[in-house]
């Protein structure tokens, strides 16, 4: 600290101006004991903060207006119009929703040109959970679910590494199958979630994502005997020649709807919860046994009711839900243990 | 015998220092009291000027060289006693004839012009002698070099 001695210009309780022998007009704060007008004193004038120091208190303020900026720039430019995810839904058409941060349709894309176009739904804005349930009304209304053993297939493809929780796949699942229970439609249904590297390798095939999965687990599973198996365009034909079901090829994202009878369609043991996969065969294989003597259950519609999803995947008997040929007779792969597509 | 020296020596060394010890303090009031009237009259003749002692805080010069400057300019304005002249009789800087005079720009002239005054007027007016007396204006103006 640097001494120097000043006259007192001028005192106030706060402050007091000296003259100093410097040249100097300071203002320093006011000693407890007043000094007079014209006193003499001496006192030690503040170093000069370093460089460094002044240098850091600006970078400071510089760096955080340049934060506060950069997140200006970033909530402007990744602003709710930002696509995040894609919804494909594959029924008598496929087509594409693409989504945004809050779950609203941003743009509906045709998948299948020259059909019917479903597109012409006003579903911008609309949250994807009722933009589905629209599309779904107007299937219906088109009598699309009229014949039997009909497919509502969904896939949600989070974009460009954007977080994939904007799109809850439970919830949507939940939302469909309560909506189908509401209106009475019958169909099995899947909901599943991908990424972008499944959509591409599908559009390089000329298949819609939901029926390239169901064609990659076909040939994972070996049930595919038509190496041609991807020309197929038809999913329910695809299955049919695989001999297989969409249930017993999805078991966790799949489940069947009828909802007629109003009822699970699900087995139960006599405790009265679903059975799994692996079980169902070892301790109840007259029950079993029995669907699986009944291909066509669903489509009779003799015990139909839909099936929880959570316990679906496990009492996985392929004809138990959906009246596509059941798998071959033995395949253990038929039992629902199997790899999930995520 | 009688010795000459003070029968008491240590009484008299005592008074010595009182005497001292009151004469300081005798002084220091008068230069209180000196410098006293001398900032009451410089705070009026400045308010003649419409300056302030706290736009004087404001304004001294942060740097040496900024302050040297000044000083100097201040020192050359005082010895023409023509421009004093202008100054007191506008209240107004003759910035033209300083900037002629110095060789300082004028842009420095007009930032340090409350500055300049209130210099100006320390070093020309006898009635602010004590402040000018005060001020070490030799290392102040020895900073430029």
């Amino acid at each position: 600290m640097k001494k120097t001695t000043g006259i007192v210009m001028k005192t106030s309780k706060k402050a007091t101006i000296l003259y100093t022998e410097s040249g100097d007009y300071i203002e320093i704060k006011t000693p407890k004991a007043t000094p007079a007008l014209g006193q003499v004193l001496e006192i030690e004038l503040p170093t000069p903060k370093p460089l460094r120091h002044r240098f850091i208190k600006f970078a400071s303020v510089a760096a955080i207006l340049l934060l506060a900026l950069s997140l200006s720039v970033f909530n402007l430019v990744s602003g709710p119009t930002t696509a995040v995810a894609a919804v494909v839904m594959d029924m008598d058409t496929s087509m594409e929703l693409v989504i945004d941060r809050d779950a609203k349709v941003l743009k509906v894309i045709d998948l299948t040109q020259g059909s019917g176009n479903p597109s012409n739904l006003q579903l911008q804005g609309v949250d994807i959970y009722t933009a589905v349930d629209l599309i779904i009304d107007k299937a219906n209304r088109q009598g699309v679910f009229n014949q039997a053993n009909r497919l509502i297939l969904t896939s949600i493809i989070p974009m460009d590494n954007q977080p994939v929780d904007v799109i809850d796949q439970t919830k949507l699942r939940k939302s469909i199958e309560r909506h189908m229970l509401e209106e009475n439609i019958s169909a099995n249904m899947m909901v599943s979630q991908t990424d972008e590297n499944t959509r591409k390798a599908a559009q390089s095939l000329g298949m819609s994502v939901n029926h390239y999965q169901i064609y990659k687990r076909i040939q994972e599973k070996g049930l595919i005997i038509n190496a041609d198996g991807s020309n197929s365009k038809d999913t329910l034909h695809m299955l049919a020649e695989a001999n297989t079901t969409l249930i017993s090829l999805f078991p966790k994202e799949s489940m069947a709807i009828s909802p007629q009878n109003g009822m699970h369609e699900e087995k139960s043991n006599s405790m009265g919860n679903s059975m799994t996969g692996e079980s169902t065969h070892s301790t109840d294989s007259t029950e079993s046994g029995s669907n699986q003597n009944l291909p066509n259950k669903a489509a009779e519609s003799t015990s139909s009711g839909y099936t929880m999803p959570g316990s679906q995947h496990e009492s996985s008997e392929p004809s138990e839900s959906i009246p596509i040929p059941i798998p071959m007779q033995g395949n253990p792969d038929s039992s629902g243990e199997h790899q999930m597509m995520r | 015998m009688l010795s000459l020296t003070p029968l008491e020596p240590d009484k008299d060394d005592l008074y010595d220092y009182e005497s001292a010890s009151s004469f300081k303090q005798y002084k220091e009031e008068e230069q209180q009291s000196d410098f006293a009237e001398t900032v009451k009259n410089y705070t009026t003749v400045l308010a003649e000027y419409g300056i302030l002692l706290e736009d004087l805080v404001e304004v001294s010069p942060k740097h040496r060289d900024s302050k040297a400057t000044l000083w100097r300019v201040a020192q050359e304005f005082c010895e023409h006693s023509n421009l004093l002249k202008y100054l007191t009789k506008t209240k107004l800087l003759p910035l033209k004839e300083l900037e002629l005079l110095t060789g300082v720009k004028r842009k420095v002239l007009e930032r340090g012009r409350k500055y300049l005054i209130a210099t100006a007027l320390i070093l020309s007016d006898p009635e602010f002698e004590s402040l000018k007396s005060f001020t070490q204006i030799d290392s102040i103006v020895k900073e430029r070099g």
